[in-house]
């Protein structure tokens, strides 16, 4: 448990909650998280169980002790349960025994860390023998532990009392029906369904008692959190989750839930639906049917019927897979207790005789083993969180020089953002509890995390751009990024980098961003709801505790004993082990051994990748996207003699989008020719970057030789840089911050100037339906500018329509006299509507024009100079350019000292007045080496459709200042910035001239 | 006895004139009944006393400060009423209005007469080289209490400029002391301090920062003028100067573009270092011609130079090889006979009736490049093609597979 608990899906949410509750136990509004978020979104027992406990000895000594209760009253409750069902109490030790090594409870604690639900359930198995003395006997006392308990289950969880009302109590309300008409009648094969009527209708006072005053616990106990719902309902659209999927179809959400939760309790099925659908178990047989059904998710159409559409979306359905295991755990136990010395035993022993009983249990026992020893090491199988990082850095970080005065994101951390935010008490912007977040840009969104939104396509990706192109409106400005797949959208958002931390996490910063204000936003509650929800729990597990020991010392024990015990199984062991039923457990036994087997060795066949063309060509493209060099070198045609380690040579010096950030999305492989030995294969793919889709097209020959399918690599460039060792003077600038070692605020005279910018032409243009902001800005003061954009569309009531900042369309750095042109595009929050039509599949290209109420007529532009000092690179160069028809081929040149990991081009389009109309960008797919050229092709657009609404320039500002009086006093004579010489001649329809400008990204700087 | 009665006489002498000291020190109501301004120094205890016969019992006293309006009971005594301001009130400085049933007066407080600091504020920290422009010193003498000294205090200025150390005379007025600090025609560092009553100020900086480029010339420094596309011409500047001769900021961006013969615009850049810009250019594949000029956009041009880049071979030779489906080019020599450099780039194209049906390109190895002509692109047929390297284009007439 040590080892397995802290990578967690979920244990670090709830220490992080734990956190929340040691540091301020009345007051639920956390700031932390989501701009702010109520704690009262969940049960709190657990939570300040472990916060409660942290104060003693640190927070994972309260989650470990929390987990360790769990175990306990898990292992306890399995045997309690397990002898209310079968009334013997060697079934139930065997019970509770394998109950701790079920490979469903193993996986819920072990992977995904779901201390409350654990809780909840054990202690909803503690609360049924409880609620069946109630009904049985009438006692009220009984009537006051089983509420206990119920309450504390509640307040640890509260969907557990909920459906566990529906999957456990309703049945066993029909059982404790069906042992009192036994009782009364002698035995169940008297029973008819008249006589459950009647017994029904005797028991009816004290199960609507029990059923009416468990509701108004579940309710009271935990009534801010119900009030909290239905003040902030959950807007949230529903995330994909794992266990909706078709377990077929998605072999890893089949395997996590379906197989390993399962795991074991697979084989002997047939065993659990005979003894269910015994007379006594009958209801638990019915719910343990339904319980399964809704388990398998997506797999059958059955559960989206049962549940509904939005229930089924909401729900996270592993749960029932959980509760089905557990509810047939008893049974398991008795299974193996009848297998290892009960009736089974010899059963077999007299049919198939003794060596073969024990090759089954030693099977069984290996398996079950097996299963347990692989659910424990999920996670180092196949790990669903980036490795475990090393908090402190970060939290010295964000508590050095107030760097917590602003909000921070981390980018590629997994769950472990709930322990960074456990340990510091800095702001972030993301969160890890979806449910309680509110801000329009996420809960429209089915991202889990931004944190992780690259596993998330479009929407995940477009909620980042968002939030990293309009920072200030959440004042972020620190970003820790554990994933190098993000670090070119930071850059070209205008994020600068800081250097990396101790623990390889590299901080990227943006400027311009104001601190966090003193007082934040507060949803305020009643102080009788915060007072209840910090006393309530707690007091619910110390009244349970108490009247728990109350009734075991008034010796109530007993009558429950009497109500079973005459019913032991020993009776059944007289009898022999149905026949029918051994020869279907063992069928189902062989059936289900030939599934896996078949479906090992397609997954072989599959493997087997050459031995045809296109499967060659995928599996290449595949192994290469995996950067499993070496497998895709074996795949290339032995007769070229392409060493590996010039194959790795080649690829490590191709740098770029794709070759380092890009994620090979979909790909299709088409045979052009083929003949015995030889086969022409266009391959299409299509790759994901951040900044991009990439779709490539190639053709690749391949050769057979020894009946596999060989790929030729072709030639590889030959080109030479000129020179071996050069150099170049350059500037380098460094910023000293604050100068003075202090903790006091900045000293007046170490704030730096902010650099003078100029915005040389403005204008609001509309193309198609999208309006834009264009124009061209230059950095006219003696130092480095970062260069941050912002503009606002105004209706002709100058009523504000929209504001956005400048994303890609502009170089966020300007060298002194540098100019750059730019363009604002308003986006709007994607898919805020709910008829809009989520695409299926990924396009950071796609763009979400705004919906405006009017039509703007004015604009507002602020420009901020902040000065900057890194990411100054600029040595790349156009060295050729040639325009035919519609098309923009060149290359440039990297002239400098920095490999360029990706170029773009910044392509400005002018009219015949050589006024600016668009600016629109690409980007280079392949990095540039020092001193080698690349080659580029664009496809440029005609600009027919552009219209400009308004280029008046009185509410342009620099650093808040008028920017006209910026440019008479700097530059009061200035040129013509875009004479003849610096634009190049085009010939569309709409546009004349062309602007081509350079910004460079350079993914590791030196 | 004497003795002892002159101690005692002393005694009370010296009482009696303390007490008067200290009457004289503070006010009594009565003798200022026409609102008569008194004076204190920040600090000072101050205590208002009003004659019994002038109150009517209760009445608290109403004080209006700065800070705002506060209610002072009194301290009766046999004759007269003690009304004791709370020592916040005396800490400041400024206009403090009493009132007391009738009687009203007030009283103004004033800074000490020493400076305690200097607080001071330059900005903005950086101004452009030349005679317009300026940046403003702001100087608060303060004193003990962090009140700032009254009007016509003297501060001096001090900065320095290169050997010119200069001293300059202002004065507070409403609070602050400010000097306005004209710029140099020299980009250089101006150090700027202060001083008043004896206490000094820090060491504050202005940087005077150059003023816009002035045009400038720009050269090319090359290896050869061979368009090999294998050595690159540096491109650089004159040291790019403003209209007082100081170098432009290091780091100045400076845009080099480039028409060649087809007159598509090149660009390469460069950022100066002591004035001077360099730039990076490979040199072309083939022939070309290229027109240069170099721009700090809007603000200031370069004159312009024209280059020329000559082929670097005249001619070149490819066999077809037998069976048709390879043909080598080359072996390439350059300029001097010796073989080019890798990377040169061959494209050779096939046509079929005029029209292209193949495109192959290859960059030259050991001066050499083989193109396959493979069955699987190019069925056997009746072809023409070309072949195009280092500006040459030679035609293949009849070709057939």
């Amino acid at each position: 448990m040590f080892y397995t608990l802290e990578s967690t899906y979920d244990a670090l949410i709830h220490m992080f909650f734990g956190s929340h509750y040691a540091e301020s136990w009345f007051e639920p509004w956390n700031y932390q998280w989501y701009t702010g978020f109520t704690v009262m979104s969940y049960p709190p027992l657990v939570h300040q169980s472990i916060g409660f406990l942290s104060l003693i000895g640190g927070l994972k000594f309260g989650m470990f002790t929390v987990a360790l209760i769990g175990v306990v009253l898990f292992i306890t409750g399995a045997y309690r349960y397990s002898f209310l069902l079968t009334s013997n109490k060697t079934v139930a030790g065997y019970t509770s025994i394998l109950a701790a090594f079920s490979s469903s409870f193993v996986e819920t604690l072990h992977v995904f860390g779901q201390l409350p639900s654990i809780i909840g359930i054990s202690v909803l198995m503690h609360s049924l023998p409880e609620i069946y003395k109630w009904l049985r006997t009438g006692k009220v006392l009984f009537l006051v532990t089983s509420l206990a308990l119920i309450s504390v289950t509640v307040t640890s969880h509260h969907v557990t009392p909920i459906f566990g009302m529906i999957f456990f109590i309703f049945p066993l309300i029909g059982m404790a029906i069906l042992d009192e008409a036994k009782d009364k009648l002698g035995a169940y094969s008297y029973i008819r369904i008249k006589h459950f009527f009647i017994y029904l209708w005797k028991l009816f006072p004290r199960i609507i008692g029990f059923g009416l005053m468990a509701l108004d616990i579940i309710i009271l106990c935990i009534l801010p959190y119900w009030l909290n719902s239905k003040k902030n309902p959950i807007s949230q659209v529903p995330i994909p989750h794992g266990s909706r999927d078709s377990f077929i179809e998605v072999g890893s959400s089949g395997l996590a839930f379906f197989l390993i939760p399962w795991g074991i309790l697979l084989i002997i099925l047939p065993f659990f639906f005979y003894r269910f659908y015994s007379k006594r178990l009958i209801f638990f047989g019915l719910s343990f049917t339904l319980l399964f059904v809704l388990g398998t998710g997506g797999t059958t159409p059955i559960p989206r019927m049962l549940l509904g559409e939005t229930a089924f979306n909401i729900l996270t359905l592993d749960r029932f897979t959980l509760w089905a295991t557990i509810m047939a755990i008893p049974l398991f136990g008795e299974f193996v207790y009848r297998f290892s010395e009960g009736d089974l035993k010899q059963f077999i022993d007299n049919k198939l005789g003794a060596p073969y009983h024990r090759l089954i249990a030693g099977m069984m026992a290996g398996l079950m083993l097996i299963t347990t020893i692989f659910t424990l090491s999920l996670n180092y199988f196949r790990p669903g969180q980036p490795e475990k990082i090393n908090m402190l850095p970060i939290v010295n970080f964000l508590h050095q020089d107030q760097h917590d005065h602003w909000r921070y994101l981390t980018l590629g951390f997994g769950d472990q953002i709930a322990w960074l935010a456990a340990q510091s008490g800095a702001l972030s912007v993301d969160g890890n509890y979806h449910s309680a977040r509110r801000l329009p840009e996420l809960t429209t969104r089915a991202v889990e995390r931004l944190e992780n939104s690259k596993f998330r396509g479009i929407e995940g990706l477009g909620s980042l751009q968002q939030f990293l192109t309009v920072p200030e409106k959440y004042n972020l400005k620190y970003v820790f990024s554990n994933d190098k797949f993000y670090d070119p959208m930071l850059y070209f958002c205008g994020w600068q980098r800081l250097s990396q931390l101790e623990n390889g996490i590299n901080v990227w910063e943006k400027l311009n961003v104001k601190p966090l204000s003193t007082i934040l936003p507060i949803e305020d509650v009643e102080r009788w709801q915060k007072t209840l929800w910090g006393t309530m729990p707690f007091c619910t597990v110390l009244f349970a505790l108490f009247i728990n020991l109350f009734a075991r010392r008034n010796k109530f024990q007993e009558p429950w004993l009497e109500l079973i015990e005459p019913k032991q199984i020993k009776i059944k062991t007289k009898r022999t082990f149905p026949k029918f039923l051994f020869t279907i457990q063992h069928l189902w036994g062989y059936l289900l051994a030939i599934i896996i087997i078949a479906s090992i060795y397609r997954i072989y066949i599959f493997n087997q990748s050459q031995d045809s063309p296109t499967k060659a060509v995928m599996a290449y493209f595949d192994h290469l996207d995996f950067k499993q060099f070496e497998a895709a070198h074996q795949m290339i045609d032995p007769m070229e003699k392409l060493g590996i380690d010039q194959f790795m040579l080649e690829i490590s010096v191709s740098d770029g989008l794709v070759n380092s950030y890009g994620k090979l999305d979909s790909l299709s492989a088409t045979v052009l020719e083929q003949s015995d030995s030889l086969a022409i294969v266009k391959v299409d793919g299509l790759w994901i970057s951040p900044l991009k889709n990439v779709p490539r097209h190639f053709k690749k020959t391949l050769v057979k030789r020894n009946n596999k399918w060989y790929i030729r690599h072709g030639k590889k460039e030959t080109d030479l840089p000129p020179d071996q060792l050069y150099n170049k003077p350059s500037v380098l600038y460094h910023n000293q911050g604050r100068r003075k070692i202090s903790t006091e605020q900045t000293y007046h005279e170490d704030v730096l100037k902010q650099p003078v910018l100029e915005i040389l032409s403005a204008r609001l243009v509309k193309k198609g339906k999208e309006y834009a902001l264009i124009g061209e800005v230059q950095n006219i003061d003696n130092v480095p500018a970062d260069v941050v954009l912002t503009g606002t569309l105004y209706d002709k009531n100058n009523k504000s329509l929209a504001t956005y900042n400048s994303m890609y369309h502009l170089k966020h750095k300007l060298m002194p006299k540098e100019i750059s042109s730019f363009k604002i595009e308003f986006q709007g929050v994607a898919w805020i509507n709910n008829g809009d039509k989520i695409p299926e599949t990924f396009n950071p290209d796609e763009f979400t024009p705004i919906n405006l109420r009017n039509e703007p007529i004015k604009f507002n532009l602020q420009a901020a100079g902040n000065v900057s000092s890194h990411d100054l690179y600029k040595d790349m160069s156009i060295n050729s350019v040639s325009i035919t028809d519609k098309i923009l081929e060149g290359s440039v040149f990297n002239g400098g000292m920095e490999e360029v990991t990706i170029p773009q081009l910044i392509l400005s389009y002018y009219d015949v007045e050589k006024k600016l109309i668009w600016v629109d960008y690409e980007f280079i797919k392949d990095g540039v080496r020092q001193q080698r050229t690349r080659k580029f092709n664009v496809e440029l657009e005609n600009q027919m459709s552009v219209k400009v609404i308004n280029e008046d320039m009185s509410n342009c500002y620099v650093n808040g200042l008028p920017n006209e009086s910026i440019s008479r006093k700097v530059i009061p004579q200035r040129k013509n910035h875009s004479p003849d010489e610096i634009l190049q001649k085009l010939d569309l329809i709409g546009t004349k001239y062309l602007k081509i400008e350079i910004d460079n990204f350079v993914g590791n700087p030196k | 006895m004497i003795k002892r009665l002159g101690i005692y006489c002393t005694f009370s002498v010296l009482i009696l004139s303390s007490v008067f000291a200290f009457q004289q020190m503070h006010l009594h109501a009565n003798e200022n009944k026409n609102t008569v301004l008194n004076k204190y120094i920040a600090g000072d205890e101050i205590i208002i006393r009003v004659q019994k016969n002038q109150w009517n019992g209760k009445d608290p006293m109403l004080c209006h400060a700065s800070y705002g309006a506060t209610m002072i009971t009194g301290e009766e005594t046999e004759t007269e009423v003690i009304f004791k301001l709370p020592e916040y009130l005396g800490r400041k400085t400024g206009l403090i209005d009493w009132q007391v049933g009738r009687l009203d007066g007030q009283i103004y407080i004033e800074a000490q007469d020493s400076v305690k600091s200097m607080e001071t504020y330059l900005g903005p920290p950086s101004i452009i080289a030349g005679y317009v422009d300026y940046s403003m010193l702001v100087s608060i003498p303060t004193d003990q209490l962090d009140n700032p000294l009254p009007n016509g205090t003297k501060v001096n200025v001090n900065h320095q400029f290169q050997r010119n150390i200069e001293s300059e005379v202002t004065y507070v007025k409403d609070r602050v002391a400010h000097k306005n600090l004209n710029s140099y025609p020299r980009a250089n560092r101006m150090l700027v301090s202060s001083e008043a009553k004896g206490k000094d100020s820090k060491e504050m900086t202005l940087n005077i920062v150059p003023e816009i480029p002035k045009s400038f010339k720009i050269f090319v420094d090359r290896n050869h003028n061979f368009a090999d596309g294998n050595q690159i011409s540096r491109l650089y500047t004159s040291t790019i100067k403003d209209k007082y001769g100081n170098l432009v900021a290091d780091g100045t961006y400076v845009k080099f573009i480039i028409k060649d013969k087809n007159n598509n615009t090149l660009q390469t850049f460069g950022t100066t270092v002591n004035g001077i810009a360099q730039a990076n250019m490979l040199h072309p594949k083939s022939y070309d011609e290229w027109n240069i000029k170099a721009f700090i956009e809007g603000i200031a041009e370069s004159s312009s130079i024209r280059l020329i880049y000559k082929n670097i071979m005249e001619d070149f030779e490819y066999t077809i090889h037998e069976g048709k489906r390879k043909i080598t080019v080359g072996p390439l020599h350059s300029f001097m006979n010796q073989i080019v450099p890798d990377g040169l780039p061959v494209t050779m194209n096939l046509y079929q009736e005029d029209q292209l049906t193949l495109s192959l390109y290859q960059e030259s190895e050991d001066g050499k490049v083989n193109f396959y002509l493979l069955e699987e692109n190019v069925p056997s047929g009746i072809y023409s093609g070309e072949i195009k390297t280092a500006g040459l284009i030679k035609k293949i007439e009849f070709l057939e597979l």
